[in-house]
């Protein structure tokens, strides 16, 4: 899951950058406007974290121009202006949310998970794909009553492909959404992984969940096992 | 009286003055009209005497009323009215016949003078009467009589009244028409004027109205523009509201730098604490090494150091605003306060090309060494904040005309220039300027507040052919506040 965060104030970016990773996110920070901007315009994302006042160009600005071709990643307004007006100004430019300065960091993460499951129609924080149980809060993997030990990454690829369940997603796509540098997700990299996430999820003889569509990509879903 | 209505007054003052002006023209119409009735009416009786006084001729026998014979004739008298004569001589009397038996008033003047009265009939009727005595009148045939009976009477031996009336009842019935014709038309001139006085006060405040009614609407309006002063808005109200609509635009302007100034504070306070929460909320969120939380701890630190930073500043903006601080007033070198700071400006920010102007000389000036002090400092962090690394930074002084003018100038990359005043703000920074890069953005309003309760004044110019953003210092000598 790829997050953008744009915040000018470096020890408040530092601290959601580190506390979003932490929680298994890929993040990309930046703190200006037009640096923002631009990453946004060209890159995916699961949940844009947006400063107000920023320099360049403020982050209402950026919210709009998104808004305005049709981009309609969920966006999180975070702001020192707590009035009621800003805040409807906020979230009627389209933002999804609006969070007020000091805020607590558990509680921006809450949002970011409910727009991220929001934005694949889920209802819980647990994924349940046939006997596969992914329980998002504690990054825990769970197949036939048995946990999965997965590294950081294979979580992230196989939380990716969960979240878009029954949808081919090309390697692309999953680079895109589970390396930290942009260029680094080339496709053998994301074959490899793919192949140490089925070994671990197969370990007990199970079906196998992940169907890899020719030229295409990879597709999980229980009715492929 | 308390907001008196522009109507109200309209109305009893015109009312008032309208009310005299037609009294007195009505009531002179009256009497001139009624003078005009009476006299023609006296005019009518003297005419009407002097034809009866024609009728009473001397002849041999003594007077003959010529008017009994004519009374006779089917042409009749041609005399309207009632008339008696007295016979002085006589001592008889003889009426028209409308009198029958009744007696007019017995009066008169001086011979030839006639007088006149106004009497009452037995049945209550006024008249008017004129009473004349006069002698009879002789012709020749009456003295070629009197004469060829050797009988020669003389007129002044025969003085005759003649006491001739006619009812008023007429004269007052249509004086008193013309009086309530002259009210009426009195009372509806007033009514046409109020009424004048309403449509052209309603139609001519009516923009008012408009305008009064589109700025109360206004004021529950936000960030909307001003209404625009009617065009039919009478020529005489124009400066009156061209004047409200300034003061509301100035009243606008501070509102707006009042809410940029509490979003500024707002901003500046809240995003370090958002940044220490943060930091602190991180710190514990996991077990972590001491070396970590150290760091951690040390982050949030600084923040706060930030954070004091502002406040203070923030504390001095309001002192210096609020004229809490005293200017003290002491002989001070500005030369050497520039000296001292330029050069711990110059170890604490290096890699810039500093090119420094001072005179050689010692300049004595009377003010506030440490708010000076202040003010310099500011500017020179500025230039050394705002110039890229390996920039230049010029530094001028020299005696000015009343003290001293600095100029401290600066390589700028960016400037737009709509930021020049908004600089001066507190909390407010350029437009490419990160919000929290070094500072809280409240030096430049700082030394401008300075600047002022030093007497002084700083002013900004950019030029962007060169890309140099200079500021000039002015100080007074002898400070006024």
């Amino acid at each position: 899951m790829r997050c953008l965060l744009v915040e000018d104030y470096l020890p408040l970016r530092e601290s959601i950058r580190e506390c979003l990773r932490e929680a298994g996110y890929v993040v990309d920070d930046y703190g200006s406007g037009d640096e923002g901007q631009w990453s946004a315009e060209n890159h995916e994302y699961e949940v844009i974290i947006l400063d107000i006042m920023l320099p360049e160009v403020d982050g209402l600005t950026i919210l709009r121009s998104l808004r305005k071709q049709h981009d309609k990643t969920p966006v999180i307004l975070i702001s020192a202006r707590d009035a009621v007006e800003q805040r409807v100004d906020g979230l009627d430019a389209g933002a999804d949310d609006y969070l007020v300065k000091p805020f607590e960091l558990i509680e921006l993460l809450a949002r970011v998970r409910a727009l991220t499951r929001r934005r694949y129609d889920r209802e819980s924080p647990t994924i349940r794909i046939g006997d596969l149980i992914i329980d998002s809060l504690r990054k825990r993997a769970f197949r036939a009553e048995r946990e999965i030990s997965l590294t950081r990454l294979e979580y992230r690829i196989l939380a990716y492909l969960a979240h878009r369940e029954g949808q081919v997603v090309s390697r692309a796509e999953i680079g895109e959404h589970v390396y930290q540098d942009h260029d680094s997700g080339n496709s053998n990299k994301v074959d490899v992984y793919i192949s140490y996430l089925r070994r671990k999820l197969n370990a007990g003889g199970e079906p196998d969940l992940i169907q890899t569509i020719r030229g295409l990509g990879y597709v999980i879903s229980a009715e492929t096992a | 009286m308390k907001n008196p209505s522009i109507r109200v007054r309209l109305i009893f003052g015109s009312t008032l003055v309208i009310a005299g002006v037609l009294l007195f023209s009505k009531v002179t119409m009256y009497r001139e009209i009624e003078r005009s009735l009476r006299q023609e009416l006296d005019e009518q009786l003297l005419h009407s005497a002097i034809l009866l006084s024609k009728s009473a001729e001397l002849e041999a026998g003594g007077v003959i009323y010529e008017w009994e014979e004519a009374l006779q004739s089917t042409a009749g008298l041609g005399i309207e009215g009632l008339f008696q004569f007295w016979n002085l001589k006589t001592g008889t009397t003889s009426r028209s016949p409308d009198l029958g038996t009744a007696d007019l008033k017995f009066f008169h003047g001086e011979i030839n003078q006639p007088v006149y009265q106004d009497l009452h009939l037995a049945n209550g009727k006024p008249l008017r009467a004129i009473g004349f005595l006069h002698l009879p009148f002789t012709n020749e045939y009456g003295r070629d009589e009197m004469r060829r009976r050797g009988n020669i009477l003389d007129p002044r031996d025969y003085p005759q009244v003649i006491v001739c009336a006619r009812e008023t009842t007429g004269l007052e019935y249509r004086l008193d028409e013309t009086k309530r014709d002259l009210l009426w038309s009195g009372g509806l001139t007033l009514l046409a004027v109020w009424l004048a006085i309403l449509l052209i006060t309603h139609w001519t405040l009516r923009p008012l109205d408009r305008l009064a009614s589109s700025l109360l609407k206004r004021s529950t309006e936000v960030a909307t523009p001003l209404p625009e002063i009617p065009p039919d808005l009478p020529r005489e109200l124009v400066p009156l509201a061209s004047a409200f609509r300034v003061a509301l635009e100035k009243v606008e302007t501070a509102r707006a730098h009042e809410k940029d100034f509490a979003f500024g504070a707002a901003h500046q306070l809240r995003t370090p604490i958002a940044g220490i929460h943060a930091v602190l909320e991180q710190a514990i969120s996991r077990p972590r090494d001491a070396e970590t939380l150290s760091q951690r701890i040390r982050r949030a630190l600084e923040v706060t150091r930030d954070m004091r930073g502002t406040v203070e500043s923030l504390m001095s903006l309001a002192r210096l605003r609020g004229g809490i601080d005293d200017i003290v007033r002491q002989p001070f070198d500005p030369i050497a306060v520039l000296r001292n700071l330029i050069g711990e400006e110059e170890r604490h920010q290096g890699n810039r090309h500093l090119g420094v102007t001072l005179p050689e000389k010692p300049l004595l000036l009377i003010g506030d060494e440490r708010l000076f002090k202040v003010l310099v400092s500011i500017l020179l962090e500025n230039a050394f904040q705002h110039s890229p690394d390996g920039g230049r930074i010029w530094i001028e002084a020299s005696p000015g005309p009343d003290g001293l003018v600095l100029t401290v100038a600066n390589d700028a990359r960016s400037f737009h220039p709509e930021d020049a005043e908004r600089i001066f703000r507190p909390f407010q920074r350029g437009r490419k300027t990160s919000v929290n890069t070094g500072g809280a953005g409240l030096g430049l309003a700082l030394a401008r507040e300075i600047a002022q309760r030093l007497g002084g004044s700083i002013e900004l110019d950019w030029s962007e052919e060169k890309s140099v953003l200079t500021f000039r210092f002015e100080l007074a000598n002898h400070p006024s506040a």
